[in-house]
């Protein structure tokens, strides 16, 4: 029961904020590219969303993570299993 | 009187740093740091510490921390805020030091109020808008106005920092007075412009003292992002406290505090308000002072700037370059006329003129007295100028003006000369014909002198992908030559206070941002619509409400900086964001072993750094965290280096610097406080 709320909320409660965020852009007007412009193609953009994904998720996630599958990953290697 | 621009305010001058510590201890104040909702965080963390640190004090509970652990940790955790604080407070400070230069010269002034055609005397803070009051040499302005009636020159050093005085004439552009300003000649009688605590000089200083400071929407951005960042954090450090309970681990409410003040980005929310301060405070150094934050920022965003041609791309003055003789003429003979021609002409094309031919052909400007010798001065309708002497008629002037008085003297342009003129006016030049009596000797080349290193700077700017537009009165194909030879990327030719109303709206309409410069009555509509607009200090008062920048030393080449300001702001502020998140990896290997490795050793793989014990881990990680802010203050202050480049490769190198270089450096940051707290055996 409170399973599936979380997975309401963490699936739907998202959403508003991106949806606010898409009807802001809607109302912006679109800037022509130019050399002061930063490209959105070519490996320094996807190097960076990569690692914002990569850092922001970890420093979210890291701490419950090392209670779970990291001690579990690591009690495993020393033979101990649950 | 000091000028506030020759006072250099060193980067940590003794009393600012003094002023400032005691200032950063009273901004603890709740109220304040409330303001900044990731400080307020820390402060409700230290205070909690605090508390804990009471209780275990008084109650002594089974299974807390060491009472010096979460001592030591609270003291750290009020120095985060206390440090943040000192940043905000330095910031001010140089404000303040300008501030204070300033005022010493609002001293009281009396002044002279016209009341009913006689003179009544009343202090300067008792003038209304409206009010008429004379000045005469030697006494202050007591307020800001404008001249109706009179010319006198004034000695506005104490806001500009310019010595030489300035003309300031009823009527026309140049009739605003700024007040604490000296008339140092004649009489004017002034009417006065603004309520008393409106002046110019109030503004200045609530400015400079940060007093009239709000959020720019930038600063607004970013601050909703590090809100985010804490909530998120917030969560992840909450809900560690029951996983861990249930691995039977009991963290102590301290080494939670500890942990979400590590991860929040203290250091940017800490330096945020520094580095806009900073900005502000930067420009002022350069004599530009910038009515909000959020003009500065916009400076940094800027797509395109108008440039007048005159004073900014050009010296301000067409110069002799050049003397192209008629066939049968000799070059000299025509350097000879056209100097005697100029010697009355006070004019600066006049001067060069003299000058040009003393220097090309060793003529000396020569007494005339002797012989008999009339200068006819320049009118509008014969547009000519020059001199009778000894029965001889020169004159120069305009080729078509010349071609007419020969003609009527029964003489003839020669074709030669007209094509030289042509030519003149292709280049972009001015073609001034000479002649004596019917004879036409020739023709003088003035030109229009590009500033050097002009056009390396507009190279630069295209670089960061900043277009500049030359704006200029002068005919399409003068501009085209001109705006050439300076290497901007366009020009608008023929301009009037409409048409550039228009590029600027046109430009907006397209996305863009718009700065430039003004100084007439006439540029306040255009000033007021550009996103920023420079108002010239000697201009109009109504130039000066419409801008939402003055420059003091009416400079119009100094856009270009207010620019490069601009950008280094939000760099800074870029650069500095980056390197507070990636920080918050190390944390993350220093903390989290220290929480759980006791419980299960076989985390001990994640304990990288080898830290000399879980209490000593989380202490260097929170004052690691506590001195990157003071460390960071003099980069926030002065800005990261700026280096003009597009905005691809700026960016790829501050993420080389301060992302990689933000993961690497707490690495050894707590390392190093670790080894120091173990040998100082505190651990």
């Amino acid at each position: 029961m409170t399973g599936g709320f979380d997975m309401l909320v963490g699936r739907f409660l998202m959403i508003i904020p991106a949806l606010a965020i898409a009807g802001s852009m809607i109302g912006k007007k679109t800037v022509p590219a130019g050399p002061g412009t930063f490209p959105t193609t070519g490996p320094t953009f996807t190097g960076l969303l990569i690692a914002v994904i990569l850092v922001v998720g970890a420093l979210t996630f890291l701490p419950a993570l090392s209670l779970g599958p990291v001690l579990e990953h690591f009690s495993a290697l020393a033979g101990k299993v649950f | 009187m000091a000028s506030p621009k020759a006072k250099q305010v060193s980067l940590f001058d003794p009393t600012i740093v003094r002023q400032a510590a005691v200032e950063s201890l009273k901004k603890l104040d709740p109220r304040l740091v409330a303001r900044n909702p990731v400080m307020f965080v820390v402060e409700v963390g230290s205070l909690l510490t605090t508390i804990l640190w009471l209780r275990d004090r008084i109650l002594h509970p089974a299974g807390a921390a060491p009472g010096w652990f979460t001592l030591t940790v609270s003291i750290w955790l009020w120095f985060t805020v206390v440090f943040a604080n000192f940043a905000e407070a330095v910031a001010e400070g140089r404000g303040k030091a300008q501030a204070e230069t300033l005022r010493r010269m609002r001293r009281e002034i009396k002044a002279r109020k016209l009341v009913g055609g006689r003179e009544v005397s009343v202090d300067a803070s008792a003038l209304r808008k409206g009010d008429m009051v004379v000045v005469e040499a030697g006494q202050m302005i007591p307020g800001d106005g404008e001249i109706v009636e009179g010319i006198a020159s004034v000695d506005e050093s104490a806001i500009t920092g310019e010595s030489a005085p300035v003309i300031r004439e009823s009527g026309g552009d140049r009739s605003a007075v700024t007040g604490g300003t000296k008339v140092l000649s004649d009489r004017i009688v002034v009417r006065i412009g603004v309520d008393p605590g409106e002046s110019f000089l109030d503004r200045m200083i609530a400015l400079v003292e940060g007093a009239a400071r709000q959020k720019t929407p930038n600063e607004i951005a970013l601050h909703i992002l590090l809100v985010g960042l804490t909530i998120v954090f917030l969560f992840a450090c909450v809900t560690l406290v029951p996983i861990a309970r249930y691995s039977s681990i009991d963290l102590s409410a301290t080494a939670i505090v500890a942990l979400l003040v590590c991860l929040i980005p203290t250091t940017i929310g800490g330096l945020l308000s520094a580095i806009g301060i900073a900005g502000m405070d930067r420009l002022l150094r350069k004599n530009v002072l910038a009515m909000s934050g959020r003009a500065v920022e916009a400076a940094g965003d800027v797509d395109t700037l108008l440039l007048d041609k005159t004073g900014t791309i050009t010296l301000g003055n067409r110069m002799a370059t050049e003397f192209i003789p008629s066939p049968t003429v000799k070059v000299e003979d025509l350097a000879d006329a056209a100097q005697l021609a100029s010697l009355a002409d006070e004019t600066p094309e006049g001067r060069s003129i003299v000058v040009l031919a003393k220097e090309k052909y060793g003529l000396r400007g020569r007494q005339v007295d002797h012989g008999e010798h009339t200068f006819i001065p320049f009118t509008a309708q014969t547009r000519m100028s020059g001199c009778d002497i000894n029965g001889r008629v020169i004159r120069k002037g305009a080729v078509d003006a010349i071609a007419k008085h020969v003609i009527a003297l029964g003489g003839a342009l020669p074709a030669e000369v007209e094509a030289a003129a042509a030519r003149i006016g292709d280049s972009g030049g001015t073609p001034l014909a000479v002649s004596d009596g019917p004879r036409v000797l020739g023709v003088v080349h003035l030109k229009d002198v590009v500033k050097g290193g002009i056009s390396e700077r507009f190279a630069r700017f295209r670089a960061m992908g900043i277009r500049t537009v030359m704006i200029t009165g002068d005919n399409p194909r003068t501009a085209a030559a001109i705006a050439r030879e300076a290497g901007v990327d366009d020009f608008l030719a023929e301009a009037t206070p409409e048409t550039k109303m228009r590029l600027i709206k046109e430009e907006q309409a397209k996305g863009k941002l718009v700065a430039m410069t003004g100084d007439g009555t006439n540029d306040a509509p255009a000033l007021a619509q550009a996103d920023v607009g420079v108002a010239m200090n000697t201009g109009t008062q109504a130039a000066k409400e419409a801008g939402n920048m003055v420059d003091l030393d009416s400079n119009p080449t100094k856009l270009l900086e207010v620019v490069e300001v601009g950008k280094q702001l939000l760099m800074t502020r870029g650069t500095l964001t980056t390197f507070s998140i990636a920080n918050d990896v190390a944390k993350y290997f220093a903390i989290l072993p220290a929480l759980f490795v006791a419980a299960y050793p076989e985390l001990a793989p994640l304990d990288v750094m080898h830290l000399a014990s879980p209490y000593s881990a989380i202490l260097s990680a929170v004052i690691f965290n506590a001195i990157i802010i003071v460390l960071l203050i003099p980069l926030a202050l002065r800005g990261v280096k700026y280096r003009p480049l597009g905005a691809a490769a700026v960016l790829r190198r501050s993420l080389l610097v301060y992302g990689v270089g933000g993961v690497i450096a707490p690495f050894a940051g707590i390392k190093l406080i670790d080894m120091a707290l173990a040998a100082a055996r505190i651990v």
